[in-house]
């Protein structure tokens, strides 16, 4: 499968040139501590969600639905398949719990006579796909999915097999996921926050969350963009590792064992903060690395935390590159392969 | 203006901040929302849902219960219909 | 490569019984369990739901999966999984995906200190993650949290899988309990209704909740006659597609719907006319079944022969499609339709009426549909083939 696409809503702003911006100026970005729980946080700004057109028809979009929409708008551009041959998977950790979170709110406020049955219908997951399916008209199989561990590895490569088997020819995939100060409490009450505000690769001495929150979306094609595909093992011949470390509840001490000493490898967690999306995060970083054939400048050097492998300068993205995560034993490796890896058209 | 007229000019105003509110209503402010606009089928582009979240509006923030809707098809006309139905509950 | 998707083994747990025996025997007699009067939302009115009696009632959701599950797998003859075997997990859930807990949000609210019980529950895994490593699964895993179709959904995902080469077999379904969130939203939304629900009936008022798990072991077909396992049932096509209209209501002429069909019976090689019955959504509100059952007639004509179960087991969300996909491929197995419990009175605006006798059938090919809040809908064939001897 091909990556023709991709749509992004992260802290550092909306859409791909936000994300050009922030890895231009290379330096992280820093979370702003949430006064209930004196804990930092990486928020999508409020001024990202308000005012794009592209929301305007989708006026009951919560929080998590307008990120979703933004982003896989942006993914969406250009897409010349037929409405009914896209598909959507959205894959999340937590879904639009801060909903869940303000219709439970509600019921102890006013009591469950008075729910508001527009928050029910925004709480459930499967709502911010449905919103896309409906601005965009599309009518491909739209599927929401909700797992803990490497939900959006498992997307594309379902997205793959929609694509082989014909149910689709464009999928888009998304990742998203959002923080509130529900997580923010859990957060802090559960593992240690960076004390600075900047995510970052955790050592064994300190884990460095800072909650963060985004979505990313990816449109998928069978010949149109670079090529990409899902392995179990990082590769020896990748011309960079994009290492998808700070996810919140893993421990990047598997990370490290994945490392191999002849690939160069970053991480860019200390953009988006931590979360359970990080992949398609480091996926769009990886995409747009190839697009503008620059490597960008690494933020936080990972050799500080012993890493072995070497520095790549900032020109010639050609190689493939590759996001590794790693959740208990399992590694998934999501590859976007070298130019001329690209499989010929039909 | 009456007493009547004047309660009834209150629970407009207020009906129609409620309204933005819980209904998500976009770029619309309670003064571009005329009192015998139909609400449904009309500008503001009001649908199912929204004709169960009045009902809530008008639980929360009224005290008024929609127990049948076939009642609430009747008084969800306008503003002004549901205005009416506010006053005669609270007022009776 | 012969990628037939065979269903290798069936477990399934419901209002309507506890197991493939008593299912069966609910549904032939046509007989609507007792319902229950929900008793943990304060409402004005009295709902009935359809509850599975007994069973944990901290983290029930997992515990009736677990239960479908272990039917499942001896079913297929999988209990334990032989050395090698690549088992795929996917589970739909509505409840068990959201970390909802009431008590929890009560007392972060109130004291800001709130036990984290319920969070290290949630961050213990997702239903299927839970369900690979409680039967040590090695294939893929994911939990599909797409509302009513899910477990329809899930079965979509796991002819995917398997006519990818992902792995041997997966255990695909749903599982979901009842609720106070579901309850609530569902009574705010008008669409429960205060008497036992009557699917396709002119003097349907709504739905029922239920709760349950319904699981299959599909199988590539290779697999299971590698094991030297005979295969009567086959899950033959699957379709899945958005109305692409609004957040809760159907699309009004059922275009998802009918687009999902289609590619079902595509994905399966047939006609409408190939199809012996349909096991229906049926919910019982009015829009459901008045746009469902047009559609059906639409596709089929109106001589349709369709049923709703979900007047023996309610609605039970996430599990619905997994329950109904094993009661479809019992009734193709056992070679008869039960009765669609709970219609009384024809609608005029709904072009058939469903069974509601006993009906024998001898054909081959059956629907099952489900259709989702935010308008997403799942169809999926199954088939019977005669075992040679």
């Amino acid at each position: 499968m091909n990556l023709a696409g991709v749509g992004i809503v992260f802290p550092g702003g909306a859409g791909v040139s936000a994300l050009r911006d922030v890895l231009a100026a290379g330096q992280p970005l820093k979370g702003e501590r949430l006064e209930k729980e004196q804990v930092p946080v990486l928020k999508v700004p409020a001024a990202a969600l308000t005012g794009n057109p592209v929301l305007a028809p989708a006026r009951r979009a919560d929080r998590f639905c307008k990120m979703t929409l933004l982003a896989a708008t942006e993914a969406l551009a250009g897409c010349e398949v037929p409405p009914e041959r896209i598909g959507i998977i959205l894959a999340t950790a937590f879904g639009p719990h801060g909903t869940v979170f303000k219709f439970v709110n509600d019921l102890l406020e006013f009591g469950d006579e008075q729910a508001s049955p527009t928050v029910f219908s925004q709480s459930v997951h499967a709502a911010a796909a449905s919103m896309v399916a409906a601005a965009a008209h599309l009518h491909g199989p739209a599927l929401t999915v909700a797992d803990l561990a490497m939900p959006f590895e498992e997307a594309l490569v379902l997205a793959d097999a929609w694509l082989e088997g014909g149910r689709c020819e464009a999928v888009l995939v998304g990742a998203v996921d959002e923080t509130s100060d529900v997580l923010a409490h859990v957060v802090r009450r559960k593992w240690a926050c960076s004390p600075d505000g900047v995510a970052r690769f955790s050592s064994e001495k300190q884990m460095a969350y800072v909650p963060g929150e985004g979505a990313v979306f990816v449109r998928l094609e069978r010949t149109a963009g670079p090529r990409i595909s899902v392995e179990n093992e990082p590769s020896s011949t990748a011309a960079c590792h994009l290492f998808n470390a700070g996810a919140l509840g893993s421990d990047d001490a598997e990370l490290r064992r994945r490392a191999l000493p002849s690939v160069p490898a970053r991480t860019y967690v200390s953009l988006l903060g931590s979360t359970r999306i990080g992949s398609a995060f480091h996926l769009a970083v990886a995409w747009l690395m190839r697009r503008e054939n620059r490597f960008f400048p690494d933020v936080l050097p990972l050799a500080s935390c012993g890493f072995p492998g070497g520095e790549v300068g900032q020109e010639g993205a050609g190689g493939s590159i590759q996001v590794i995560s790693a959740c208990g034993p399992r590694c998934r490796a999501i590859t976007l392969h070298a130019l001329e890896e690209r499989r010929p058209g039909p | 203006m009456d007493n009547r007229e004047q309660a009834l000019a209150e629970i407009k105003e207020k009906l129609k901040t409620h309204l933005i509110e819980h209904l998500n209503l976009q770029d619309v402010s309670a003064d571009q929302i005329k009192d015998d606009d139909p609400l449904f089928g009309g500008g503001l582009g009001l649908d199912s849902l929204d004709a169960v979240e009045i009902v809530v509006v008008l639980q929360r923030h009224f005290g008024v219960e929609i127990k049948d809707m076939e009642v609430g098809r009747k008084v969800f006309q306008t503003v002004n219909s549901l205005a009416e139905f506010i006053y005669e509950k609270t007022h009776a | 490569m012969n990628d037939q998707v065979a269903i290798a083994g069936l477990g399934v747990v419901s209002a309507a019984g506890s197991g493939v025996e008593s299912s069966l025997e609910t549904l032939r007699a046509g007989r609507r369990p007792d319902c229950t009067i929900c008793p943990f939302a304060k409402l004005p009115v009295e709902l009935p739901m359809f509850a599975v009696a007994g069973g944990a009632q901290v983290d029930r959701t997992f515990h009736l999966a677990v239960q479908a599950v272990g039917q499942a797998l001896a079913d297929a003859g999988l209990s334990p999984l032989p050395d090698g075997f690549r088992l795929g997990v996917c589970l739909g859930t509505t409840v068990a995906c959201q970390l909802n807990d009431i008590p929890f949000y009560a007392e972060y609210r109130a004291t800001g200190n709130p036990s984290l019980e319920p969070v290290e529950r949630f961050a213990a895994g997702s239903l299927a993650e839970r369900i690979a490593r409680e039967v040590r699964a090695t294939g893929p895993v994911l939990t599909i949290v797409n509302a009513c179709s899910s477990g329809t959904d899930a079965m979509g995902v796991a002819m995917s899988w398997l006519k990818a080469g992902r792995c041997d077999a997966v255990l695909a379904g749903g599982a979901d309990e009842l609720s106070p969130i579901p309850t609530v939203g569902f009574y705010a939304l008008g669409l429960t209704s205060p008497e036992p629900c009557k699917p396709f009936d002119r003097t349907r008022r709504g739905l029922n909740l239920g709760e349950g798990a319904g699981v299959v072991v599909l199988e590539r077909e290779e697999s299971a006659k590698r094991r030297g396992r005979t295969c009567d049932l086959f899950a033959a096509g699957f379709g899945g597609a958005s109305d692409g209209y609004h957040l809760t209501a159907p699309h009004p002429e059922g275009l998802g719907l009918e687009l999902a069909i289609r590619a079902a019976l595509r994905e399966a090689g047939i006609e409408p006319a190939d199809i012996d019955f349909i096991n229906a959504h049926g919910t019982s509100t009015p829009e459901n079944d008045r746009i469902e059952g047009a559609t059906l007639a639409r596709i089929f004509g109106a001589g349709v022969r369709a049923i709703s179960t979900k007047g023996a087991t309610g609605h039970a969300l996430g599990a619905a499609g997994g329950i109904e996909t094993v009661f479809t491929a019992l009734a193709l197995r056992e070679g008869w339709i039960p009765p669609s419990i709970g219609f009384e009175e024809r609608d005029e605006a709904i072009p058939f009426a469903p069974l509601t006798e006993v009906t024998p059938t001898i054909r081959r090919h059956a629907l099952s549909t489900s259709l989702a809040f935010g308008g997403n809908n799942s169809a999926l064939v199954l088939e019977r083939r005669e075992v040679s001897p």
